[in-house]
């Protein structure tokens, strides 16, 4: 029965270790612990010793860049104008920003170009072609401009700002913009000269112009 | 987070301030309320465009035609036409008539050449 004494031992010697890992895992946890919830109070003059604590605020903020139409800035109107295939047509639509950072426009079509809706017939064209520019100006003097066929500003259009502005999509603007400084949505038309002659009647087309932060 | 308590027999409208030091939960709240915010604001402007095209009828071929053919009444001048309102070709003839049809005949002017005038009559006709 030698055997006790050695377990008796090795029971003391497991013990020991134990309380040594214990005592530095207290140690380590109490480190990471809320530091120093030491605790002031201030009363009111008269009531207590204490009647001020000063304490210190890291207050940090950044202001992230908006963007969108200035009240009042985003393009709208219409125009009308009578025999247009004859006369041809220019309108300037101004667009004032109110973008702290880089943006990006991007215009869609309804129709792809002045479209009516009488009856096509063999020979004859229902869909007039007409031009949209984008120009942006900035704050600091930076302009963008573009100009593309309304037939190319359907949603999958070719153009390089058909479609909806988002941060890839849509005519880059590089600087901060947010006064009027002279941006403009202008769409025109010479006299038609297609091959197909333009059947009588009413014709109509919608823009839709949107704007997106571009970082 | 900083507490708000009210130290024993005071004034509420004064209240005293008991706060732990070290305050860390205030800046990364503010922080997060910032970030939080949209990073991508977007507006929409619409543009309405209109036209109108009038209802017309033109030639095809122009023919030069002289007067003394259209006043011929056995030779009208027939020619092709097109309208941009009806999809039936249209044939288009033209005479002169004669100037006892018109109103009034023309009179001459004292040392000035003798002025001319004729009326031309133009039917359009759609081609079945």
């Amino acid at each position: 029965m030698a055997a006790a004494p050695a377990v008796a031992h090795l029971r003391q010697t497991m013990a020991k270790r134990f309380r040594i890992l214990a005592t530095a895992l207290a140690t380590a946890f109490g480190a990471l612990a809320m530091p120093a919830f030491a605790q002031v109070t201030a009363y009111a003059a008269g009531q207590g010793a204490v009647n001020s604590v000063s304490v210190a605020i890291d207050v940090r903020a950044s202001v992230s860049n908006r963007c969108g139409f200035a009240a009042g800035g985003a393009p709208a109107g219409s125009i009308s104008q009578a025999e247009f295939d004859r006369t041809g047509f220019a309108r300037d639509f101004a667009i004032a920003l109110d973008c702290t950072g880089a943006s990006r426009i991007a215009v869609t079509s309804r129709n792809g170009g002045l479209a009516t809706a009488g009856a096509a017939a063999p020979g004859y064209a229902t869909v007039a072609p007409y031009q949209v520019e984008l120009r942006m100006v900035g704050d600091d003097g930076t302009a963008a401009t573009g100009a593309c066929d309304a037939s190319t500003l359907g949603a999958a259009g070719g153009c390089a700002f058909a479609g909806t502005a988002g941060t890839a999509n849509g005519l880059r603007l590089a600087a901060a913009s947010t006064r009027a400084n002279g941006s403009y949505l202008r769409v025109s038309a010479p006299a038609y000269a297609g091959s197909a002659p333009l059947i009588a009647g009413q014709y109509a087309d919608t823009l839709t112009v949107t704007v997106s932060i571009a970082p | 987070m900083p507490t708000l308590r009210f130290a024993p027999d005071t004034c509420p409208a004064r209240p005293a301030v008991s706060t732990t030091l070290g305050i860390v939960a205030v800046p990364m709240l503010l922080s997060g309320a910032v970030y939080a915010a949209p990073l991508a604001a977007q507006a929409i402007g619409r543009v309405e465009i209109g036209g109108h095209v009038a209802p017309r009828c033109w030639s095809l071929a122009p023919t030069r035609t002289d007067a003394a053919t259209l006043a011929n009444p056995d030779s009208r001048s027939s020619i092709a036409a097109r309208c941009n309102h009806v999809a039936t070709p249209i044939s288009v003839h033209v005479r002169m008539l004669p100037p006892i049809a018109t109103e009034r005949e023309a009179q001459p002017v004292a040392n000035e050449i003798p002025p001319s005038r004729a009326a031309i009559e133009i039917v359009l006709s759609p081609t079945l």
